[in-house]
């Protein structure tokens, strides 16, 4: 090639290089500008979700109480066609801008080889010395740097990309858990409470053997829970929702946490039956935190002071009797079983939060309808599980994970009774299916494989009352107030009789009784044993549809208005 | 070739997964019909034998043009063109600095190593052995795009420049026991150039390779010299070569005027007149051989204890401690991955029993890495105890990158290259 110095005067040369300096700096700007504008393109690209605007989650709202609705659905067709447009505009944008960037840098490029061609100096060796001879000892310190070097990036990365360990546990211990009284039935949802119990004779009626009895502002059906010196419950009407907090010590309302808004709040649902209620699921607690889920779809935390910790709302629940499963604990998560519409909706998941930051830590489609059944928590032999029942599956997740491990086909229609788990076994029953005693371990579809047992004798399966169980016996109570009594070796019958009552509660095991309480309010305390043997009966004066807790010698109960303590002062 | 053919649809259906990460949730109410996934046809025969071809002229130019001609210029063309084909128009993929992982996990049992990739990976080396490293003079669109950047190279002072050749030693390491193992191809995802060529990847990548670029201006060819495995490979290879670039092609006078010549500090001066005492250096080599294998000994051992670090380049390996983390409450949440591995409904412990086996292969290979990294510090510390008497200014065989910079700056090798040319410019 021809040096551009010579090729018309001596004058070129300054002429070339100006011009060849002046290309570079407006290449190099130009490179810099357009690779400012595709970072910036590049990070909206990145961080926006093209359908996450807050006029489509609005649409979406709206379109999920009114589905048919024609105009909502043209609506979101076009915001959607139009969000999608503006989102590959810019991705378009980016590869044309990635292609001015390339002709800039080889503009860039050109010009700064004119540069050197034009600003070529001849040699000058005689203006300095020779350099000096390398110094080997200058190169092994270097060396070892570098070696070091590499060292370091090799310590940093395997710091840097360590799976982060285990956290220390900040959830309660096992043996804390069983202390108390965490869930609905207890820290594994079994309902079986601690072998001292409470005591046994007492009258609310006359206030005989009771410690205190409470009011409660609004009603509900959610049991009480209770944690050292506090029991929690919920209240709650189609206005207002109300998580309450009672010295266990004097029954004094410590505190009465209100739900607010909550941001996203659907329409309430429309079609919640009286008999469910607005605070028909039982809240769960840690001892730090309590959590409460409501009808509406409100998932609330307050501090066990009373401070609001954080609320979500989970959508409004498709369920045509009212949203009733009681939430469950596992670790540092709340988990819930949010089964809602028909079988192929999708609607269905279980949900885990963080307890003590609201944060979802996930969430599983569960392929099932609407359901009314709460889940359990329990230690197995393989594992900690998440059992949770629906028609027509049961269902067992790992709890940490949302990881679905085996499921067993057992249950028909609409699912009340919640699972138990005694003696090795999950049992799960519902009328006019079956009792399932179901060994949890397993992968898949185990219905073939792990049914131990099976008990179908129509009139003594249940359709609200969860069945209760220790390793021997198992008992089934319906709502006519039948109570059966089935070996847990074999799903035998011992025994059966009818109270002749309505009963609405589960049945709780107890300081070696078996707790019965009818929806009038007569509990009945019976012996665990291969027999019917009455040992006491109460009466709590009121109504009553829930399980007790059973905590520090005291039995905590709510009736219909009241919630009171029996035992120890 | 037709074996080529499944790996290389292979590559072509992974790249197509990569580039279409985006996914949306199709239309709602609308008749919107979701495409099919379809499979990319696989490169025809024909492009490929194009390519070698390409491919086989180029170096056989570079060679022509740095040994006969003794022209820059033509070199400067060469590497534009090369640039413009195997660069921008080829998309800088096959080339063989990314073959090195292919030849590493055929060799590691992980794959088909097609005919095709055997070729490309050899020629160059091959060319090398005969003829120095023709490939980066004008052929390698990685290291064309950076020599046409440089502008006013600066002299990087031989400690600190030997001691950062340490780099590519760790980076071509660690590429193959990643591709060895099946794990990643560390080279293809980290090339800095590729982004610029294809237009298109990782914003991260476009900005190093831009910042490459610009560091070139002044610093030359630095992913050459302090990073590129394939480079490192050609600099073996070139040590055996019949021909190595003479800046002086009949005999150096000494006039010292190519002394500043090279950008890439390939140009070993004379030192016959400096005598270094013999038994300093005789008591340095004699300690570095004994330390020798100490170091092979501890880079061994470091490797080893960097295994599970290593691993983690696997993604089978990372789904399952992702998996552990999600079981004990250790991660924060889950991840698609997770999530994804979870769809499947595959046992986690037949993924825990993958993984492991992943992890035993990376024990060993991080064992040899680390050895490997020993016995290179020991061999760089051994050269720096070697003395050698040179009584001329010669292009070093292994560093030399055959740009052509020095050769017009002698003033017996003007005389030759217009000889060379039939004197056409007299
Ligand atoms: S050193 Fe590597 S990147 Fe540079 S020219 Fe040679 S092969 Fe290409
Ligand atoms: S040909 Fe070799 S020695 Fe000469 S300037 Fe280029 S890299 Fe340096």
């Amino acid at each position: 090639m021809t040096d551009p110095r010579t090729l018309w005067h001596p004058g070129a040369a300054r002429l070339w290089l100006r011009a060849a300096t002046l290309s570079a700096m407006i290449a190099a700007a130009m490179a810099a500008l357009v690779a400012v504008l595709l970072a910036v393109n590049h990070a909206y690209l990145r961080l926006a979700d093209p359908l996450d605007s807050p006029q489509m989650t609005q649409i979406k709202t709206q379109l999920a109480v009114a589905p048919k609705d024609v105009s909502l659905r043209r609506q979101l067709s076009d915001l959607d066609s139009r969000l999608r447009q503006d989102y590959f505009t810019r991705r378009d944008m980016q590869t044309r801008g990635l292609w001015v960037l390339a002709a800039t840098v080889a503009l860039f490029v050109a010009s700064t080889r004119l540069v050197v061609l034009c600003r070529r100096r001849l040699p000058h060796p005689a203006a300095h010395a020779p350099p000096p001879a390398p110094r080997s000892s200058l190169g092994r310190w270097a060396l070892a740097g570098c070696t070091l070097m590499l060292a370091g990036a090799a310590v940093l990365a395997g710091w840097t990309t360590a799976p982060p360990a285990p956290p220390a546990p900040t959830w309660p211990a096992p043996a804390e858990l069983a202390a108390n009284w965490p869930a609905f039935r207890g820290f594994d949802g079994s309902g079986i409470g601690p072998a001292a119990g409470s005591s046994t004779s007492f009258d609310a009626r006359s206030g005989k053997g009771v410690l205190w009895k409470t009011p409660l502002p609004l009603p509900g059906h959610s049991s009480p829970v209770a944690w050292g010196d506090r029991v929690f419950l919920t209240g709650g009407t189609a206005d207002k929702r109300e998580v309450y907090c009672i010295a266990a010590d004097d029954g004094r309302m410590l505190w009465v946490g209100t739900v607010g808004e909550i941001p996203g709040r659907e329409p309430p649902p429309t079609e919640i039956l009286e008999d469910t209620g607005w605070a028909a699921p039982t809240p769960v607690t840690d001892g730090k935190f309590v959590v409460a889920v409501f009808p509406n779809g409100d998932l609330v935390c307050y501090s066990v002071e009373g401070k609001p910790a954080w609320a979500v709302n989970l959508g409004t629940p498709r369920n045509g009797y009212g949203h009733a499963s009681s939430l469950a604990m596992y670790r540092n998560l709340v988990l819930v079983q949010y089964d809602q519409g028909g079988e192929s909706d999708g609607r269905s998941s279980l949900l885990a939060f963080d307890i003590a930051t609201g944060r979802q830590a996930y969430r599983r489609p569960r392929g099932v309808g609407q359901s009314w059944t709460s889940p359990i928590v329990i230690a197995t032999n393989a594992g900690d599980q998440l059992i949770t029942c629906s028609n027509p599956w049961v269902i067992a997740y790992q709890p940490a994970t949302g990881t679905e491990l085996w499921r067993v086909k057992c249950l028909e229609g609409d699912g009340g009774p919640s699972a138990a788990f005694a003696g090795g076994l999950v049992l799960a029953a519902n009328e006019s299916s079956m009792l399932a005693a179901i060994r949890p371990d397993g992968q898949g579809d185990v219905t073939a494989s792990r049914i131990t047992w099976k008990y179908d004798e129509a009139h003594h399966l249940p359709n609200i009352c969860s069945p209760v169980a220790d390793a021997k016996r198992a008992y089934l109570l319906t709502t006519e107030g039948m109570l059966t009594c089935l070996s847990m070796a074999d799903g035998r019958k011992l025994w059966e009789h009818n109270l002749g009552e309505k009963c609405i509660a589960s049945p709780t095991l107890a300081g070696g009784l078996l707790y019965v309480i009818t929806e009038k309010g007569v509990v009945h305390m019976l012996a665990q044993a291969d027999e019917y043997r009455p040992v006491e009966k109460a009466d709590l004066g009121e109504p009553c549809q829930t399980c007790p807790a059973f905590v520090g010698g005291r039995m905590f109960i709510r009736t219909q208005k009241h919630l009171l303590a029996v035992g120890k002062n | 070739m037709k074996r080529s053919l499944p790996t290389i649809a292979l590559v072509l259906v992974l790249t197509a997964a990569a580039l279409g990460a985006e996914r949306f949730p199709p239309p709602e109410f609308t008749n919107h019909v979701l495409p099919t996934t379809t499979t990319p046809a696989p490169r025809s025969v024909v492009a490929d034998m194009v390519y070698i071809g390409a491919l086989a002229v180029a170096l056989a130019l570079a060679a022509l043009f740095v040994h006969v001609l003794r022209s820059r210029v033509a070199i400067v063309v060469l590497a534009i063109v090369s640039l413009g084909y195997f660069g921008w128009f080829y998309g800088g993929c096959l080339c063989p600095v990314g073959a090195v992982q292919n030849v590493a996990q055929a060799l590691g049992g992980g794959a088909v190593l097609p005919v095709l990739v055997v070729v490309v990976f050899l020629l160059p080396l091959i060319v090398a052995i005969f003829v120095g490293r023709a490939f980066c003079a004008g052929v390698c669109p990685l290291g064309a795009i950076q020599d046409l950047v440089v502008i006013h190279p600066l002299r990087v002072p031989s400690w600190l420049d030997g001691s950062l050749r340490l780099l590519p030693y760790a980076y071509l390491g660690l590429a193959v026991l990643a591709a060895a193992t099946g794990s990643a191809y560390l080279i293809c995802e980290y090339d800095p150039f590729l982004g610029l060529f294809r237009l298109a990847g990782p914003l991260t990548i476009v900005i190093a390779g831009l910042s490459l670029l610009a560091i070139g201006t002044i610093i030359a060819r630095p992913y050459c010299r302090w990073l590129c495995p394939y480079g490192l490979m050609l600099s073996w290879a070139s040590r055996f070569s019949q021909r190595r670039v003479k800046i002086a092609p009949t005999q150096c006078v000494n006039c010292r005027l190519c002394e500043d010549a090279c950008p890439v500090g390939a140009i070993q001066t004379p030192n016959s007149g400096r005598p270094v005492p013999r038994h300093q250096g005789r008591g340095a080599l004699a300690a570095t051989l004994v330390l020798l294998p100490v170091l092979v000994a501890a880079g061994a051992w470091g490797g080893k204890l960097l295994a599970p670090t290593l691993a983690r380049l696997d993604a089978t390996v990372r789904l399952a401690e992702q998996l552990d983390a999600e079981a004990s409450g250790a991660a924060a949440g889950t991840t698609e991955a997770s999530d994804a591995f979870r769809a499947t409904a595959r046992p986690v412990k037949d993924l825990q029993k993958d993984a492991a086996a992943l992890r035993e292969k990376f024990l060993l290979g991080s064992t040899l890495l680390g050895a490997f990294m020993g016995l290179t510090v020991g061999g760089k510390l051994v050269s720096l105890c070697r003395r050698t008497t040179r009584t001329t200014y010669e292009a070093d065989k292994a560093l030399c990158l055959a740009c052509g910079r020095c050769l017009k700056y002698c003033p017996v090798g003007r005389g030759a290259a217009e000889t060379a040319l039939g004197g056409a410019a007299t």
